[in-house]
């Protein structure tokens, strides 16, 4: 689970040059779990989800010295989701099939909303990670009960605050969280920044 | 200034913000899956990654009908992988097959899984030995590290060095230290080597040598973990790293290369001098500077201990002297005067220092020998390594012999000694003679006192274990000699008495229990009144009357009286004393008699490791037997392979002691089926002739764990190796 949601501006630019291990070690820390995620998702086995994550990591590291991050041909977070998609149907050519069933039948926009899925849920993790790292407490606590799918009437007894109280927690949490969130999309997609 | 532009309003929707509860749904949902299992390997469920190293990954695993978790590692780019990946890995197999002592990470099981080779290792859940040494004693800090430098040496003995020593490949949980991660090792035979020699630096900077950095790894050799261990040592003495770890890479190497850490003492004044100048032997900069062998570092961690002088310092006059003064506190005063004379008598000084460093050299030569010849072969030893020390006692005894002729309570105090080790070693056939010269020896000189009974009673008790009648009448002669000449109540009449009881009860012949059970009890009660609280004696006395109602076939009753014999040795910290070995030994034995697998297998994990150090490889053969049928019988199919194994490499190392004139061969077949893990085919082709070379007694006994191991193979539904095995059986078979 990547923890550090403060991207390194200059990891992308990084990146480009094949022979940065720290920078290749840090990329995979941090996108090598969503590969993973992504794969386990659609079904497929721990085995073959290393596998496409390892092909994706070989793909990028052709392809990305020619990469130049450009809002109107698409956000990185689809480069790299092609790339994932890409490297399962490549494993599914190399094995001839995958040891998994849904993956062959699986349709290219059925995997394209699987993977925006996925990279949303890999956002909401690390935003989640830095936000419990920085949260006053009794804010956590309340926001796991908010997590847990408590009414506010019920928090508000658990934690002896009014309802109005726990209204006001939710807003500024949803505020902060949607602040880290930016801030992490900004610098996944600001790699040459 | 942190740019804080709002999220795009694509992303805003996307992630539910624009819903007063959709938001909230994504994060349960994200939160939710951080506690999804994590999926499976072939047979393992994945309990989680653990690991991502440049080669391989390593999850924490179960696998299905085994109660405990195992540390799975595939490689990492899998399918992807290089062929020179692939050839590091099986490397790295085939060194974990290598290797089995107590405080390495035991290597399960070999699995092909859809083309792809995963192992399960055994999984450690401990903490970094740095962090467990930190608020312990520099005695315990010490106890520890020697574990873990046995490990390092028997890794050695196999040559393999590790390369990677740092406190997270050492872990520590109940059973003390671990070593993990044999990923870097190197072979030291070059043969299977070629891959490390194109690499200028594999390792951790901070944990390196300096000639890990400098030079190809060719030049790497052993002394590189010696410099590691005294880098981990430095560490946990101090609780600090002698060099930093979270600088850049390149100032670790500077480091590395120029800085010479300070003292262990400056930081922590427990440490003595001694101890500093231990650990600055091991931190040399130039390999030939430190200890040559790990061998040579304990040494002087047990000149340490003893209250010797080390030889990491130079044996100045003065030093030999302060050395002298702790040891002898008593002659200390008379050499504080020697050396205030000295002054006038200066070359008077020289002489007698002259002869303290040859007094010395001779008692560290006689306590090398006490050493080698009680605490025997250690785990560090190969099985071979007994004959050496029954040699050394057989020449001890020829010298005896040949120079004491002229004094009988010398040679007779001799022959007790050498006897006495015979007997520890559970060598009753050889001790016996001995004994019985030291009796009549006594008996001549001294007549009928307590010298000679505590000779009898060794010898009966070796008689016993020998099965032979005639221990009754040299216990009841025992027990006769005491009760003439010491109180009834006296703890060496109670000795005398459970002795002649098992005898009674094991040899002599109708068994006469009733007589020993009266005995025993006798001295049960007499050992309590001696000293209420738990003590060895009565530890004895309980496990004792347990083998007596094994012999009953009470097994419940026995079992109750193991347990409190073994509870009451552990509280006693008696865990080293080869008597718990023993106890223990027994114990796996009852537990398997009485069909209780699952708990002879608790048992067995922990006699394993201390019969081997106090008895040696060879001793252990019977206990891997046990392990592998009790694995078979509860359908651990993989545990029971790798058990059979073992019996079959630690029979060889005890057939070596038992059949000297086979112990080459024993040895070549043993270095051969070593090299070849349980998960591979049995090494027909290689092994077959030297089987047949052996006399029929060792072979029989080589065949039987074969035969064995191929039922095991034939349950798990591996015909093609059972049939290999089965060859092999019926070769032999027509030989």
């Amino acid at each position: 689970m990547p923890t550090d949601a403060s991207t390194h501006p200059s990891l992308l630019r990084r990146v480009r040059d094949a022979h940065d291990h720290a920078a290749w070690r840090a990329f995979d820390r941090r996108y090598g779990p969503l590969i993973l995620a992504f794969g386990r998702r659609i079904g497929l086995q721990v085995a073959d989800a290393e596998d496409v994550r390892q092909a994706v990591m070989m793909n990028l590291a052709r392809t990305l010295p020619g990469f130049r991050y450009d809002p109107a041909h698409g956000r990185f977070r689809t480069y790299l989701g092609r790339a994932v998609v890409h490297a399962v149907a490549e494993l599914r050519r190399r094995h001839g099939r995958l040891r998994t069933l849904d993956v062959d039948h699986a349709a290219p926009e059925t995997l394209d909303a699987s993977w925006q899925d996925e990279w949303v849920r890999h956002h909401c993790r690390a935003a989640l990670h830095t936000l419990r790292d920085e949260a006053d407490p009794v804010h956590l606590a309340m926001f796991d009960a908010m997590l847990n799918g408590r009414s506010t009437a019920t928090i508000a007894a658990m934690f002896e605050v009014s309802p109005a109280v726990v209204r006001k927690t939710r807003q500024r949490l949803r505020d902060r969280l949607r602040a880290i969130i930016a801030r992490q999309i900004r610098a996944e997609e600001t790699g040459d920044a | 200034m942190p740019d804080e532009r709002p999220l795009p309003a694509d992303d805003h929707a996307l992630f539910g913000f624009d819903d007063e509860n959709a938001w909230l749904r994504r994060f349960r949902a994200a939160a939710m899956s951080e506690n999804q299992p994590a999926g499976r390997i072939g047979p393992y469920e994945i309990l989680g990654e653990i690991d991502r190293g440049g080669q391989g990954v390593v999850y924490r695993a179960r696998r299905r009908g085994i109660a405990r978790d195992v540390a799975v590692k595939r490689l990492r780019a899998g399918a992807f992988a290089t062929d020179d990946a692939r050839r590091r890995f099986e490397r790295e197999i085939d060194i974990a097959s290598t290797l089995a002592h107590p405080h390495i990470v035991r290597l399960f099981t070999i699995d092909e899984i859809d083309d792809q080779t995963v192992i399960a290792m055994e999984w450690i859940d401990g903490v970094p030995i740095t962090d467990w040494a930190r608020d312990r004693t520099v005695d315990e800090v010490l106890d520890a590290f020697r574990r873990v430098a046995d490990a390092v040496h028997h890794a050695h003995l196999r040559g393999v060095i590790h390369r990677d020593l740092k406190p997270s490949n050492i872990l520590v949980d109940g059973d003390g230290p671990h070593v993990l991660d044999f990923g870097l090792a190197k072979l030291v035979d070059g043969a299977r080597d070629d891959d490390t020699l194109t690499e200028a630096f594999v390792g951790t900077p901070a944990w390196a040598a300096p000639e890990q950095i400098a030079g190809p790894a060719a030049s790497v050799d052993a002394r590189a973990d010696i410099h590691a261990l005294g880098l981990l040592l430095h560490h946990m003495l101090t609780g600090a790293a002698p060099y930093a770890t979270d600088g850049t890479l390149a100032a670790a190497i500077d480091a590395v290369r120029t800085v010479t850490p300070g003292r262990p003492s400056a930081s922590n004044p427990a440490v003595a001098r001694d101890l500093d100048a231990i650990v600055g032997r091991c931190l040399a900069k130039a390999p030939a500077d430190r200890y040559q062998s790990v061998a040579a570092l304990v040494d002087d961690l047990d000149r340490l201990a003893d209250g010797r002088p080390v030889l990491a310092r130079p044996p100045s006059p003065a030093y030999l002297l302060r050395t002298l003064m702790r040891r002898h506190r008593i002659a200390a005063g008379a050499v504080v005067a020697f050396v205030l004379l000295a002054v006038v008598f200066a070359s008077v000084l020289a002489i007698f220092i002259e002869r303290t460093i040859d007094s010395q050299r001779v008692t560290a030569q006689v306590n090398r020998f006490m050493h080698e010849s009680f605490a025997v072969a250690g785990p560090s030893r190969e099985g071979g390594g007994d004959t050496t020390v029954l040699r050394m006692l057989d020449a001890a005894a020829r010298r005896a012999d040949a120079e004491l002729a002229d004094e009988p309570r010398v040679a007779a105090e001799v022959y007790f000694t050498i006897g006495s080790t015979y007997r520890r070693l559970w060598l009753y056939r050889e001790a016996i003679p001995h004994l019985e010269r030291a009796a009549a020896l006594t008996r001549a000189v001294s007549g009928d006192d307590e010298r000679l009974a505590r000779i009898l009673v060794v010898l009966g008790t070796a008689l016993a274990n020998s099965s032979r009648p005639d221990a009754v009448d040299v216990h009841r002669e025992a027990l006769a000699i005491r009760l003439a000449h010491l109180d009834a109540d006296d703890p060496r009449v109670a000795e005398a008495k459970m002795r002649l009881g098992y005898a009674l009860y094991h040899v002599a012949r109708p068994r006469q229990f009733d007589e020993a059970e009266r005995h025993l009890l006798d001295a049960l009660a007499t050992y309590r009144r001696a000293s209420p609280g738990p003590h060895r004696d009565l530890a004895s006395c309980l496990h004792n009357l347990g083998y007596m109602r094994l012999c009953q076939r009470r097994g419940a009753d026995a079992e109750t009286l193991y347990r409190a014999a073994l509870d009451m040795l552990a509280d006693l910290d008696l865990r080293d004393d080869p008597f718990y070995a023993e106890c223990l030994h027994g114990y796996t034995g009852l537990l398997m008699g009485l069909g209780r697998h699952e708990d002879a297998l608790v048992a067995l994990d922990e006699a394993i490791p201390i019969v081997r150090d106090v008895y040696g490889d060879g001793w252990v053969a019977t206990l891997h037997r046990r392990a592998a049928a009790a694995h078979d019988a509860l359908g651990h199919f993989p545990e029971a392979v790798i058990a059979h194994r073992l019996a079959f490499l630690t029979t060889c190392a005890m057939l070596a002691v038992e059949h000297p004139d086979d112990d080459r061969t024993l040895d070549r077949l043993r270095r051969l089926v070593a090299e070849s893990p349980p998960a591979r085919p049995f090494p027909a082709h290689d092994a077959l002739p030297l089987l047949r070379a052996l006399a029929d007694a060792p072979r029989t006994s080589l065949v039987q764990v074969l035969r064995r191991d191929a039922s095991t193979r034939t349950r798990m539904g591996d015909e093609p190796a059972a049939d290999a095995l089965r060859r092999v059986i019926d070769a032999l078979r027509e030989t």
